[in-house]
């Protein structure tokens, strides 16, 4: 493959936009080139996020097919499919957040079952689960990172992933350590 | 050490902002400034942090007219100035621009237009590209990371070489996207300049200003000439049949959508750095022969315009497709881009993307746990239903637009910064029966405020003025405001306050009132008595809310309360009507407070109806 491209979606404040800088920053560790796009200001407070991470031989900053999607919540994900077509890896954490302000209600199951349908490469991981034994839930977006990084798609990364990890300020936090090598050999659950 | 000191020829991972500001760097900047706007605000931001290292002066103005102007009096004092904001902020600094284009510079002149296609920060998408063939100031668009930071530092030169200012525009997809960037040499500054007096040069009255406007009318024809050999301007594969014409961001989705399509030997190809003027005998050279144009650019059709013009005056009979094909409205997409290159090649793209017809709700932006905007709401919604009035809510442009959304709706009206108290006052005199409450942030009251506020009490405006202030400018990062306690420049002097307060007295508002919106009772009791007051005196009254934004300022003391389930009846005040994110409804309609959210402010301890929020130590 001589380009990548992945998207990084979720809620503002589960660290959408740290997950994808970390790649990012990988990625330029392992000299590739590099282009992350994100969204600021007014579009962070809690809604919805969504980041391009581009690897390879690319020139725009976006893209509408995305090679790997990396889902920190399910509605936000769901909300992407558009993004998603049958050769997309779907990474996504087990978790549903509802904005409390509406009527809508829709079930996990529901929402598994519509991406099942859109791509044969869905893994669902128990991300915010496993942050949440370990101790803060504000870790789950590193349990994400560490089972994207161990993952296939990702495998003439990895060793940077770790490299850069370990460079970065997360890494000075006990949980997020314990999450992001936790998560590096977690295993998808069964929907 | 900042990545933006690196040596020459480090190849560094660095945000669109960051590699505009390392440009101004490399062409020697010695003075910068700007007031935030996303999606510009990092260039400052970062050019601030090393200032003192390179002795460059950086500020904050107090909006971006003042911006503009200080950074253009540096410039004709012989200082290479550079000027930053976003698209609308423009608007605010448009009066000096256009004057400024007769005037011209000395030292090179920047102004750094950060325009938000698809508006995910802003009121509008205005395309600012425009504002250059309004004011004949020339505008140069980057197309990749690599390229803002080298168009910044040639543009300097460009600049002074005319004696003019230019524009760089940069669009959201341009300044928020990080790319690897190989650097160039660093340039010593100075900050100091020399003002030499030249009355029918600098002084615009209209005896002068005739003059300068046919001066201007002469320089605009050479610029024109002159970016006939301006070294951005890239073309292959001239006189094809089918040209692409792009610029800036567009020339990135244009040249991978010919890549998709294999493609990119079959066509002209041009990429425009300089989208205004575009290089009028350099581009014939390129496509006078094509009979098919397609012109690929963010915004509006400004490159396009520009190109019928001038085909039309040489009598050329391609046929020119652009805004026909792409969005009129929002950002590029590379789809669509491939799609409208297809159809001038004739070719069948395969187009992946079906719409789903996937009904999913949307999750909007809200005010964060802690913040004191919340409870201000709440307070402003409980008093106006206590002193059955009607009310207009006049509302202005920061973190606290949020409340535009449920469940609060204290918005009915937002137009431009400091609109809050303009449209105030017209409201004021033609509506009967509701008051008008205008809601404004302190930054934005410093920036816009005070001359509509000043308007109010000279014209008897009888309007509630709700100030928020929070202490900084929270939307767009925490930059310092005048009523800060951060120095608002590099010199990092202490800063000098000038208390909202002392403003507002100042200019004759009798009733001033200034309360902690953390105290939801008192901030009812003042927001009603000033409904009796306007209702009696007619006479603006100005509450000033504060309390420090809790991102900005973390609280000291973090109890965090719990809710007690015994006492909890699922009521759902906490969770609907004063809608912390920190506060989640459970399946039973019982309400829990997310320990991971939640920052301690408290505040919901005295908003439950049946005192089942606690501080746990006190309570069970």
């Amino acid at each position: 493959m001589d380009k990548l491209n992945i998207l990084v979606v979720g809620v503002g404040g589960q660290g959408v936009v740290t997950l994808a800088r970390l790649l990012s920053e990988a990625a330029y560790e392992c000299n590739l080139n590099v282009l992350l796009s994100e969204t600021r200001g007014l579009s962070q407070r809690g809604g919805s996020v969504k980041v391009f991470l581009r690897i390879g031989k690319v020139h725009a900053p976006a893209f509408n097919n995305a090679d790997l999607l990396i889902g920190l919540e399910l509605l936000e994900t769901l909300r992407n499919i558009s993004y998603i077509s049958k050769e997309t890896v779907v990474i996504v954490n087990n978790k549903l957040l509802l904005p409390s302000s509406t009527a809508y209600i829709i079930s996990k199951e529901k929402i598994l079952e519509t991406l099942k349908l859109r791509t044969k490469k869905l893994e669902v991981i128990n991300a915010e689960e496993l942050a949440l034994k370990l101790g803060n839930v504000r870790s789950e977006n590193m349990v994400m990172l560490g089972y994207a990084s161990s993952h296939n798609i990702l495998r003439n990364m990895k060793h940077c992933v770790e490299k850069v990890f370990y460079r970065s300020k997360y890494s000075k936090i006990e949980e997020n350590i314990k999450a992001f090598e936790q998560g590096k050999k977690l295993k998808p659950i069964r929907y | 050490m900042s990545k933006l000191l690196l040596p020459e020829k480090s190849k560094v991972l660095l945000l669109g902002n960051e590699a505009i500001a390392r440009g101004a760097l490399e062409a020697g900047v010695g003075f910068a400034s700007a007031y935030p706007g996303t999606p510009s605000s990092e260039i400052i931001e970062e050019l601030m942090k090393i200032s003192s290292k390179l002795g460059i002066y950086v500020e904050w103005s107090v909006n971006e007219k003042v911006a503009f102007e200080a950074a253009y009096a540096a410039a004709i004092c012989g200082v290479r100035s550079l000027v930053a904001m976003k698209h609308v902020g423009l608007n605010v600094a448009s009066d000096p621009l256009m004057t400024s284009a007769y005037l011209g510079t000395k030292a090179g002149f920047v102004i750094v237009s950060a325009d938000d296609p698809s508006m995910y920060s802003s009121q509008n998408e205005q395309d600012n590209r425009w504002y250059g063939l309004h004011a004949c100031i020339p505008v140069f668009e980057p197309s990749s990371v690599q390229e803002a930071k080298d168009l910044t530092k040639v543009i300097f030169d460009f600049s002074e070489k005319f004696e003019h200012p230019v524009i760089l525009r940069s669009v959201t997809r341009l300044s928020h996207v990080s790319g690897i960037v190989v650097y160039g040499k660093l340039k010593k500054t100075s900050n100091k300049g020399t003002f030499i007096r030249n009355p029918s040069r600098w002084v615009a009255i209209p005896e002068y200003s005739r003059e300068l406007k046919k001066l201007l009318v002469r320089k605009w024809g050479r610029v024109i000439g002159e970016l006939s050999n301006f070294s951005l301007n890239k073309s292959w594969n001239e006189n094809s049949e089918i040209a692409v014409i792009a610029s800036g961001i567009g020339f990135s989705y244009a040249i991978e959508a010919l890549e998709i399509l294999k493609a990119k030997e079959k066509v002209t190809l041009v990429k425009l750095a300089s989208s205004v003027p575009i290089p009028r005998k350099w581009i014939l050279s390129k496509v006078s022969n094509s009979r098919k144009i397609l012109v690929v650019e963010e915004g509006d059709g400004v490159v396009e315009f520009q190109l019928k013009n001038i085909l039309q005056d040489e009598g050329i009979k391609a046929k020119v497709y652009g805004k026909n094909l792409l969005p009129r409205y929002g950002e590029l997409q590379l789809n669509i881009v491939i799609g409208a290159l297809a159809k001038i090649l004739n070719k069948e793209a395969q187009m992946i993307h079906e719409n789903l017809a996937l009904q999913v709700p949307q999750r909007n932006p809200t005010l964060c746990p802690g913040c004191p905007y919340r409870p201000l709401y709440y307070a402003l919604k409980i008093a106006v239903r206590k002193s059955k009035v009607k009310v207009v809510y006049s509302g202005d442009i920061g973190c606290y637009t949020l409340g535009a959304y449920e469940p609060f709706n204290v918005h009915d009206i937002v137009l431009d910064m400091g609109s809050s108290i303009g449209l105030a006052n017209g409201f004021a005199h033609v509506l009967e029966e509701e008051k008008v409450v205008a809601i404004i942030g302190d930054s934005t009251f410093y920036h816009a405020g005070i001359p509509a506020l000043i308007n109010a009490i000279c014209n008897r405006a009888s309007i509630l003025t709700i100030i928020l202030d929070n202490e900084t400018t929270a939307m767009t990062g925490f930059q310092p405001h005048p009523g800060s306690d951060k120095p608002m420049s590099s010199k990092q002097l202490h800063p000098r306050k000038i208390p909202l307060e002392n403003i507002v007295k100042g200019i004759g508002v009798k009733h001033v009132y200034i309360i902690d919106p953390y105290d939801a009772e008192k901030t009812i009791r003042t927001i009603e008595e000033s409904f009796k007051i306007i209702s009696k005196e007619k006479e603006p009254v100005v509450i000033i809310a504060r309390r420090p934004c809790v991102l900005y300022k973390p609280l000291d003391v973090r109890i965090k309360p719990i809710v007690l389930e015994d006492k909890c009846n699922g009521c759902g005040v906490c969770y609907n009507m004063f809608s912390c994110p920190a506060i989640v409804k459970l399946p039973s309609g019982k309400a829990r407070i997310r320990e991971d959210l939640c920052v301690g402010c408290n505040v919901c301890v005295n908003m439950c109806p049946l005192n089942a929020i606690t501080i746990p130590s006190k309570g069970a």
